[in-house]
């Protein structure tokens, strides 16, 4: 294997795989990168096993094959190395030179067959979609998602494909995210999947957002690719909870909000709320939204922003970290609550979307009395 | 012998995670926690009702044929949302919360459904000299609720089916006609009261108990040194009582035994009927294995022999003998072989001790059946071999059955290994030689005599 490439070519497509490969693992392979050199272009790849990414750059190719680099190593010297063009060339198996202006390095590797191989997918969905659609209905849901392990299933997103429409819903319990985008998928299409929201950010950061994406199914493995760049993922199994059985459909309170405003009362809220809950009161009167934190250790805070209300007051405890997180993610500068009582869900809905699909947050308050 | 709930599920999951696909087992099984064991019925909570559905719905079913051979008795799992998951300050989507503030008024008008188990039925008891007393005032009062027999007070040993008389009489009753009826176990009764005061709802409690036609309790004797508990209960009896309304008890002994009640409960408690069940006899356990495989329809699978052999070495319990029949089917059908006396050996080795497999085993001092038989031989002047060969003239067949007696008598052999010591015989010819020598060493002076004769010939210290 013999090529010369660009540094920078170089250095894009390290940092595309490098998240892909495992900070700690008990197989050393994988703490390498996958280098393969074809007439086409060179390959870099990578892989926990769970989640796979591999990008394919432009170079000048002299001679093809393979070998794997130890991924650390490589992207440090990459990321140091004068804007020169890189010549990387394997010394046998194990062992390469890279070469860059004057500056020469020989590193140890591993043979390619210590590899391990990608799960077999097959792109005959055929189902493409345009990458800032995707891109949208990950940023928009995947923060929702639980890291508890006592609801494993509550780790991925569920993304659920239809004839003329995408959804993903992502929830740890206790806030939940859903977005749904008008796609043309071809007629009959359907397919759940619940996808570590580790692969989707990944698909997220690789894809250029005009990129048609091409979606692919394996054996419980989803996989995207574009002509140059794929990224395959183990699913995880389950079925995923009925998100759609708590979507409250008769709350009957409303308050409309100024975003910019309430991000910023929450953030000056949530200094002296209790670092466990983070718990805010919210008192909503017809004019007036009124903020009250008590926390018996740390002290109290009072704030009131304008709103407009509709139902009879309400005196509701959100984490207000939810809160925040969720308006982070709202596409509008006014947003819509929407109330039955203090022990029911709220939902968050960005007011006047000009958006063609539909966004819904919903958020599960926390008890004012402990 | 109880385990507690948490190895009791921890032994189940062992064995599940055989069965089930790891990553299923991870996601579905690990995060669980055992909360409570109850008789046969195993609570196990979860974090949210989604994973409490899914696993009724997936994997309960799996989890309660596995319990035979994990545990060696059949046990129930039923899943629930954990309690503290319910009471947690950030409320849950997938948790319904607490009854505590808002739906306690709902729940107090709502009459509590009696969570009986619909195996437990008057059909399916199998009645014998043992319990023949506490079955009759079930019966009775299965007739008549709230006339003759209030309070019915049933008292027994775990396991010999006092839950499954009471709610027996429930199924009678309520299938006649809907009653208000609540059935749970003291313990629970006194967290539930427990819990009335700490949410102040003991007015709601006292309504829910007090307005029942029928208030089943199953081992009272939970309720020893609970003062408030055992006074809140006290009221609560007296007003049924006094509205002629049954009600009936169970505990691990008569009531005037309970220690840390009360007399005035204790004399409440005997006021009606006070009926023990005893450990069932040889014969009425063979009637309880029968019922059981006619039950699950196994009555063309389980060989007499088989269930002559379990009936013989089980003794302590009649869940234990339910136990039996199950690991025993699980297991032939694990092996995939008919269920033979060898396969029930080996299935119940833990319950069956193998004794005197014919010649050679014997009990440490000397003493096995063919030294028995040998001795015997002597005392009749026929040849040990004799004993053993087909032969049935009178000759032979008076010391073989005098020899069967001393086996059965001095090693407390069992009757299928007693009938493969004596040339492969079956145990029901057992049964019966022993019946004869019995009848000649009372009826038959000279019998009697050889008999002790070989009873000095066998090994010192034998007799």
């Amino acid at each position: 294997m013999r090529f010369t490439i660009a540094r920078e070519k170089l250095q894009e497509a390290l940092t595309s795989v490098a998240p892909a490969v495992p900070a700690k693992t008990t197989l050393p392979v994988l703490a390498n990168i996958l280098v393969e050199a074809s007439e086409r272009g060179v390959r870099f790849s990578g892989t926990d096993l769970d989640v796979a990414v591999s990008v394919e750059v432009p170079a000048d190719v002299e001679m093809p094959g393979a070998l794997t680099l130890p991924a650390k190593r490589l992207g440090e010297i990459t990321r140091e190395l004068p804007p020169a063009p890189v010549k990387i060339a394997a010394l046998g198996e194990q062992r390469a030179t890279l070469e860059c202006g004057r500056t020469k390095f020989k590193l140890l590797g591993l043979p390619r067959d210590e590899y391990p191989a990608f799960a077999p997918v097959e792109y005959n969905t055929g189902w493409r979609v345009k990458s800032s659609v995707l891109q949208e209905l990950i940023s928009r849901t995947a923060f929702a998602v639980s890291t508890e392990e006592s609801r494993p299933i509550l780790n991925g997103v569920l993304w659920e494909v239809r004839a003329q429409m995408l959804r993903m819903v992502a929830t740890n319990g206790h806030r939940l995210a859903l977005m749904e985008s008008p796609v043309e998928m071809g007629k009959g299409s359907t397919g759940d999947f619940i996808v570590p929201p580790r692969a989707l950010e990944q698909v997220r950061r690789i894809f250029p957002p005009e990129e048609e994406i091409e979606i692919g199914k394996g054996d419980n493995h989803l996989a995207f690719r574009s002509p140059i760049a794929s990224v395959s993922t183990r699913l995880i199994e389950g079925p995923y909870p009925n998100y759609d059985q708590v979507i409250p459909r008769d709350n009957d309170r409303f308050a409309v909000v100024d975003r910019p405003s309430l991000v910023s009362a929450l953030r000056r809220m949530s200094v002296v709320a209790s670092d466990q809950t983070h718990r805010v009161k919210l008192s909503f009167n017809t004019a007036l939204l009124r903020f009250t934190v008590q926390t018996p250790d740390v002290g109290e805070g009072q704030d009131e922003i304008p709103v407009q209300y509709t139902g009879d007051s309400l005196d509701i405890g959100f984490n207000s970290s939810y809160l925040l997180e969720i308006l982070r993610y709202m596409p509008t500068d006014e947003v819509r609550f929407t109330f039955k009582t203090a022990e029911r869900a709220a939902t968050v809905l960005p007011e006047n979307w000009a958006g063609a699909g539909k966004y819904v947050c919903l958020v599960m308050p926390l008890r004012l009395v402990d | 012998m109880d385990l507690a709930p948490q190895e009791v599920w921890s032994r189940l999951l062992e064995c599940a995670r055989r069965e089930i696909a790891e990553h299923t087992f991870r996601t579905w099984l690990e995060p669980t926690q055992a909360v409570e064991l109850r008789g046969d019925r195993l609570t196990v909570a979860v974090p949210d009702q989604f994973s409490a559905d899914w696993n009724e719905s997936k994997h309960a079913a799996l989890l309660t044929s596995l319990a035979p051979i994990a545990l060696g008795h059949p046990c129930q799992v039923q899943f629930i949302v954990d309690s503290r998951a319910r009471s947690r300050v950030q409320m849950d989507l997938f948790v319904a919360p607490a009854a505590s503030q808002t739906s306690t008024t709902n729940g107090a008008m709502a009459a509590p459904r009696p969570l009986l188990n619909a195996k437990y039925t008057l059909d399916n008891f199998v009645i014998g000299k043992s319990n023949e007393l506490a079955a009759s005032a079930a019966l009775a009062v299965a007739e008549a609720p709230g006339r003759d027999f209030n309070p019915l007070f049933i008292y027994g040993a775990t396991g010999i089916g006092k839950t499954h008389l009471m709610q027996a009489v429930a199924h009678a009753i309520l299938t006649r006609k809907p009653l208000r009826a609540a059935y749970l176990g003291a313990e629970q009764f006194t967290n539930e009261y427990v819990m009335s005061i700490q949410a102040r709802t003991t007015h709601d409690f006292r309504r829910r108990f007090r307005e029942l036609d029928l208030l089943l309790i199953d081992d009272v004797h939970f309720l020893k040194g609970k003062e408030a508990t055992q006074e809140e209960f006290f009221h609560t009896f007296n007003a049924l009582y006094e509205g002629g309304r049954q009600i009936i008890l169970t505990s691990d002994r008569p009531p005037s035994e309970i220690p840390g009640i009360e007399a005035r409960l204790v004399t409440r408690f005997q006021w009606g009927m006070v009926a023990d069940i005893e450990f069932p006899d040889f014969e009425h356990r063979i009637a309880i294995l029968r019922s059981k495989a006619h039950q699950d329809h196994l009555q063309h699978t389980i060989p007499d022999e088989v269930l002559h052999l379990i009936a013989e070495h089980v003794r302590s319990s009649v869940r234990e003998l339910e136990g039996c029949i199950i690991k025993l089917i699980a297991f032939a059908s694990l092996r995939q072989q008919p269920v033979t006396v060898d396969l029930a050996i080996e299935a119940l080795r833990d319950r069956i001790k193998p004794a005197a497999p014919g010649a050679g085993a014997g009990d440490g001092r000397g003493l096995s059946i063919t030294t028995i038989q040998s001795a015997v031989a002597k005392a009749w002047g026929v040849s040990a071999a004799a004993l053993t060969s087909k032969s049935r003239t009178r000759e032979v067949a008076v010391p073989r059955q005098a020899a069967m007696l001393l086996s059965r008598e001095l090693l407390n052999a069992h009757l299928a290994d007693i009938g493969n010591a004596f040339g492969g015989r079956d145990h029901s010819t057992v049964i019966h030689s022993l019946e004869r020598a019995r009848y000649l060493r009372a009826a038959d002076q000279e019998f009697a005599e050889r008999l002790q004769l070989a009873v000095l010939e066998l090994p010192a210290g034998a007799a």
